[in-house]
C-alpha cells in the first residue's frame, strides 16, 4: 500500500512575507528527517526559490515545460544538495508568465500529482489570483503565512477567502447560478453579495438548498495552517490570532495555528549567503520554531543537532498518528 | 542567666557611654540635650525600647539588603548581557545547546492538544490558538532555562505571563531588538542635537539682534494694555514730521539690517535644499551629513512648495494663514524682500526733501538667487496688495494671525491716531512680518516646547491671540498625526481590521 504524497502548499496574500524562505526551510528540515521531499517553485514570474538555495542558471524549469522542451518531466527537478531534497525551478521566467492560461496550469497540477516523492512543497506566488489560489487549493496542507502587520493580515485573510470561494467554484463547475455567487472574476456577471460564508450559506438555502450540505462539507473540510513570521513580541502574535478570530467569524473556517518564526538577523544572513537557516543554524530560535512547525505538519517532534558541520536529526513520532495502528 | 546576661550587656553599654560622655562631653551638647527627654520616655516605655532597637538594627539592615539585592539584580543583568553576546558568538560545538528538555510530562498533554494534519481524522478537539502557544512558549522556556546562566525566577514569570504586553519572546530577542531601537534612536537624538545646535544659532542670532534695537522693545512681555510703553508707536501722534520721519527711518534701517543678517542665518539651511547634488558629502558640524540631518519638518516645507499655487487661488484670509504658516523661511524672508522695497520707494515719495537715491545706496540683504526669484513670482502674499492704504494695519492683522486679532475699539484708535497712515502702515506690516519671522526661527525645532509654553508675544498686535490658534498656525494641521497604535488584542482593532477587508456597503457581513 502507497501512501498518498503530502501536497504542502505555502501562500499569503501578500508578497515579501518569507513564503520562498519559510517554504525552503521546511523543505530542507523534511529532506533531513528522512522524507523525500521536492520544492517546487510556483511564483511564475518572479521565482527565487534557486536563488535561496544557491543553485546558479539552472538546467532546466518550469519555462521548459511550457515550451514542452522536455520529453521527460523529472528532468526538471534537480538536486539541491541537501540529501532527499530535489528541487523544480521556476526560473527562466519571462515577462508575462506569471499569467500562462489555465490548461498549462492543468497540466502542471497534473504533473505535481504524479511526482513520486513523500511531500512536495509549492511554495506560492503572492496574490490572489487562479493561477496562485489553484495551486494552493490542490495541495493536501496549506499553510498560509502572515507578518503581523495589519496590511499582511488583511491580505492573509482575503488570500484565505479566495481559496475557499475558488474550492467551491470548482466543486459547482456545472452552475452557472453558484458561478455567479462564488466566483467574481467577471464583475458583470457575478452576484457580489455573497461574500462571507454566512451569506453565501444563506443563498444556498434561499436558491439551491439541495446543496447545502455539499457546500458545508467543503467550508468544513477546508482547514489550512497558519505561520506567524517575524514574530518580535507576544503582541505580533496577537495578529495571528486575530486573523484566526476573523476567518472563524466570516469564513467559518478553523485555521490551525501550527507557529511562528521569530524576527531575526540569522534568517536574513542566511537568505545572503543562500544556505537555509534550519541547515546554517539548526539551534537558532528561528531554527526551534520551524522544528515546531515541521512537527505540527508532520506529528513529529524533530530535534536538529548541527556538530563538527554535521547536521544530526532525531525524530519521535508523535501518537495518534495513525503509526501505533 | 539572661538576665545576667543583660545586666553584662547594659554594664558594657554603660562603661562605652561614660568613656565617651567623660572624653567628648556629650552630656553638655546641644544634640544629647536635645534628645533626652526622648531616651527618658524610651527608657520608661518597653515598647518604645524594642521599637527603637528594632528600628537602630532593623533600618541599616534593610538598606543593606536594598543594596545587595539591587548588586545582585545588575550582576544577573550583566550576566545576562554577556551570554547574550556570547550567543551572538554562536559556538557550534557548545554542548550546552546540543541538550533538549525531555519530552516528560508534557507528552501527554501534546499527544492530547495537537491532532494529526494529514490524518483526515474528525477529531473535534482542536487545539486552540492560545494553547498551542502556549504550549510552543513553555518548550521554548523550558529550553531556554538550560541554557541561561541563572535566569531570574520573575522573569520567567513575566515571560509565561500571557498578558503581558508586548513582551519580547526570547532574551535573544530581546537584545537584538533593544539594540536595534536603541541605535535608532540614538541616532534621532544625534540628529535632534544637530538640528538645536543649528537652531540655537538663530537664536542666538536673532538675539543679539534684538538687543541693538526696537525689536527689543517688540518683543516685551504682555499687559494688559495693547499700547504700552514700550510700543514704538504708542505717542507717534504726538510726534512732530521730522521726528516722526526719523522714526520710520531708523526703524526701517534697523529693519533691513535685521531681515540681511536673517537673511545670513537662513543660507545656511536653505542652501541644501536647493542644491541636492550630492547632498551626502555636506557636513553639518562634524560627521553628520545633511541626509542624517534631513528632518521630516524640512521635507513637509519643500511638500508645501507645490501646493502655493492651489493656496493661492482661495485667499481667504484663513487661509492665506495657513498657506504662510507651510512657507519655509526663505520664502517668508524673500517675500519680506518686496514689501520692504515698496515701503522704501513710498517713503521716498511722500518725503520730496530725502533724495531718493538714499535708499537705493542701501542694498538689500536678502539674496537674489534664482532659487528665490520663482517663489516671488508665486507667492500668496500678492492679495495684501488690493487691501486699501487706509488699513495697512487690518491687513497686516488678516495676513499674520488670520481672524482673532485686536479689538474693534484698539483698531480704531490706532487708526485715529496715525496721522500718516499709509507708510506706517505698512512699516507695521513689515513689523509683523519680521516678528512672524522671528517666532519661526524661534519655535523651528521646538514644536514641542512651543506648545506646552503661551505664545511668544513679541509685539502688542499678538497679544489677543489665543495660544492654541497660535499652535495650529505654526504647525499645520494636515501634518498633525494620532500617534496612538491600536492593541492588537483590541476590539477597536478588530473592527479596524473588518473596516479593512469590507466595504462600506458590506457591513451586514453575515
Amino acid at each position: 500500500m502507497t501512501s498518498p504524497i503530502n501536497i504542502i502548499a505555502v501562500g499569503g496574500g501578500k508578497g515579501g512575507i518569507g513564503k520562498s524562505v519559510i517554504c525552503t526551510n521546511l523543505a530542507a528540515g523534511m529532506a533531513l528527517s528522512g522524507q523525500k521531499v521536492i520544492l517546487m517553485d510556483t511564483d511564475f514570474g518572479a521565482s527565487n526559490l534557486h536563488a535561496l538555495l544557491g543553485i546558479g542558471n539552472p538546467a532546466h524549469g518550469f519555462q521548459d515545460f511550457f515550451n514542452d522542451k522536455i520529453n521527460d518531466p523529472n528532468t526538471l527537478l534537480l538536486d539541491t544538495g541537501i540529501s532527499n531534497l530535489k528541487f523544480v525551478s521556476g526560473a527562466g521566467d519571462n515577462p508575462g508568465s506569471a499569467n500562462i492560461d489555465s490548461d498549462k496550469i492543468g497540466s502542471i497540477i497534473s504533473f505535481v500529482k504524479n511526482l513520486e516523492a513523500d511531500t512536495i512543497l509549492l511554495d506560492l506566488g503572492p496574490g490572489t489570483n487562479y493561477n496562485v489560489i489553484d495551486f494552493f487549493n490542490i495541495s493536501t496542507q496549506g499553510v498560509v503565512l502572515t507578518t503581523p502587520e495589519m496590511t499582511s493580515v488583511m491580505k492573509t485573510f482575503s488570500f484565505i477567502r479566495a481559496a475557499l470561494f475558488r474550492r467551491i467554484s470548482l466543486a459547482f463547475q456545472d452552475y452557472p447560478e453558484i458561478q455567479k455567487m462564488v466566483d467574481h472574476s467577471n464583475p458583470d456577471n457575478a452576484n457580489m453579495e455573497a461574500y462571507t460564508t454566512g451569506l453565501l450559506r444563506s443563498k444556498f438555502q434561499e436558491q439551491f438548498p439541495n446543496y447545502v450540505d455539499q457546500l458545508n462539507t467543503l467550508i468544513n473540510d477546508f482547514n489550512p495552517g497558519l505561520v506567524v513570521n517575524r514574530v518580535r513580541n507576544r503582541k505580533d502574535l496577537m495578529a495571528g490570532d486575530n486573523l484566526l478570530k476573523l476567518v472563524k467569524k466570516f469564513l467559518e473556517v478553523d485555521v490551525t495555528f501550527l507557529g511562528y518564526i521569530i524576527e531575526s538577523d540569522r534568517v536574513r544572513d542566511s537568505i545572503d549567503e543562500m544556505i537555509p537557516f534550519l541547515i546554517k543554524d539548526p539551534q537558532s530560535k528561528p531554527s526551534e520554531n520551524l522544528q515546531q512547525i515541521i512537527g505540527a505538519l508532520t506529528n513529529t517532534d524533530l530535534q536538529f543537532v548541527k556538530r563538527d558541520g554535521r547536521i544530526f536529526v532525531s525524530k519521535q513520532v508523535r501518537l495518534s498518528s495513525g503509526w501505533e495502528a | 542567666m539572661i538576665e545576667q546576661f543583660l545586666q553584662t550587656a547594659l554594664e558594657f553599654v554603660k562603661e562605652i557611654w561614660f568613656q565617651l560622655d567623660s572624653r567628648f562631653d556629650l552630656e553638655n551638647t546641644e544634640a544629647f540635650k536635645f534628645i533626652k527627654p526622648y531616651l527618658i520616655q524610651l527608657q520608661d516605655n518597653p515598647l518604645y525600647m524594642g521599637i527603637s532597637v528594632a528600628a537602630l538594627f532593623l533600618v541599616p539592615y534593610a538598606l543593606i539588603k536594598v543594596k545587595s539585592i539591587s548588586r545582585e539584580r545588575e550582576r544577573k543583568l550583566d550576566e545576562l548581557m554577556e551570554e547574550m553576546e556570547e550567543e551572538d558568538e554562536y559556538d557550534d560545538d557548545d554542548p550546552r545547546r546540543l541538550r533538549r528538555p525531555e519530552p516528560g510530562a508534557n507528552a501527554e498533554v501534546d499527544d492530547d492538544s495537537e491532532k494529526p494534519l494529514f490524518g483526515n481524522d474528525d477529531d473535534d478537539d482542536t487545539t486552540s490558538y492560545m494553547d498551542v502557544l502556549d504550549e510552543m512558549e513553555e518548550k521554548s522556556d523550558s529550553t531556554d532555562e538550560e541554557f541561561e546562566l541563572d535566569p531570574p525566577s520573575s522573569d520567567n514569570e513575566e515571560i509565561t505571563d500571557l498578558e503581558e504586553n508586548a513582551e519580547p519572546i526570547s532574551s535573544q530577542l530581546t537584545e537584538s531588538e533593544f539594540d536595534k531601537d536603541l541605535n535608532e534612536f540614538m541616532s534621532l537624538e544625534e540628529n535632534t542635537e544637530i538640528n538645536d545646535i543649528d537652531d540655537s544659532n538663530h537664536d542666538q542670532a536673532i538675539k543679539e539682534l534684538q538687543e541693538d534695537g526696537e525689536l527689543m522693545e517688540l518683543d516685551a512681555p504682555l499687559s494688559d494694555d495693547p499700547l504700552s510703553e514700550n510700543d514704538p508707536f504708542d505717542n507717534y501722534s504726538d510726534l512732530d514730521d521730522d521726528e516722526q520721519d526719523k522714526a520710520i527711518k531708523d526703524l526701517q534701517a534697523e529693519m533691513e539690517r535685521t531681515i540681511s543678517q536673517l537673511t545670513e542665518q537662513i543660507e545656511e539651511p536653505a542652501e541644501p535644499h536647493n542644491s541636492i547634488k550630492d547632498l551626502s558629502q555636506i557636513h553639518i558640524g562634524g560627521d553628520t551629513t545633511i541626509d542624517d540631518d534631513y528632518t521630516h519638518e524640512e521635507e513637509f516645507v519643500l511638500d508645501d512648495d507645490s501646493s502655493l499655487d492651489t493656496e493661492k487661488e482661495t485667499p481667504s484670509s484663513q487661509e492665506e494663514s495657513s498657506s504662510v504658516s507651510e512657507l519655509s523661511d526663505s520664502e517668508i524672508l524673500a517675500s519680506l524682500e518686496p514689501e520692504l522695497e515698496d515701503v522704501l520707494n513710498h517713503e521716498a515719495e511722500s518725503e520730496s526733501e530725502e533724495p531718493e537715491t538714499e535708499y537705493k545706496e542701501e542694498p538689500l540683504a536678502a539674496p537674489k538667487t534664482s532659487d528665490y526669484e520663482p517663489e516671488l513670482a508665486g507667492f500668496t502674499f500678492e492679495a495684501e496688495s488690493d487691501i486699501p492704504e487706509i488699513e495697512p494695519e487690518v491687513s497686516a492683522e488678516n495676513f499674520t494671525f488670520e481672524a482673532e486679532s485686536m479689538s474693534f475699539e484698539e483698531t480704531t484708535e490706532e487708526l485715529e491716531r496715525d496721522t500718516t497712515p499709509s507708510p506706517i502702515g505698512e512699516t507695521d506690516s513689515l513689523i509683523d512680518r519680521l516678528k512672524f519671522l522671528q517666532t519661526r526661527f524661534e519655535n523651528r525645532y521646538q514644536p514641542t516646547e512651543r506648545s506646552q509654553e503661551p505664545a511668544p508675544s513679541p509685539a502688542p498686535i499678538e497679544k489677543s491671540i489665543a495660544a492654541k490658534d497660535y499652535v495650529n498656525f505654526t504647525e499645520p494641521r494636515r501634518y498633525s498625526s494620532s500617534p496612538t497604535s491600536l492593541p492588537p488584542d483590541s476590539k477597536k482593532y478588530m473592527d479596524l481590521l473588518e473596516s479593512f477587508v469590507f466595504m462600506k456597503d458590506q457591513k451586514k457581513h453575515k
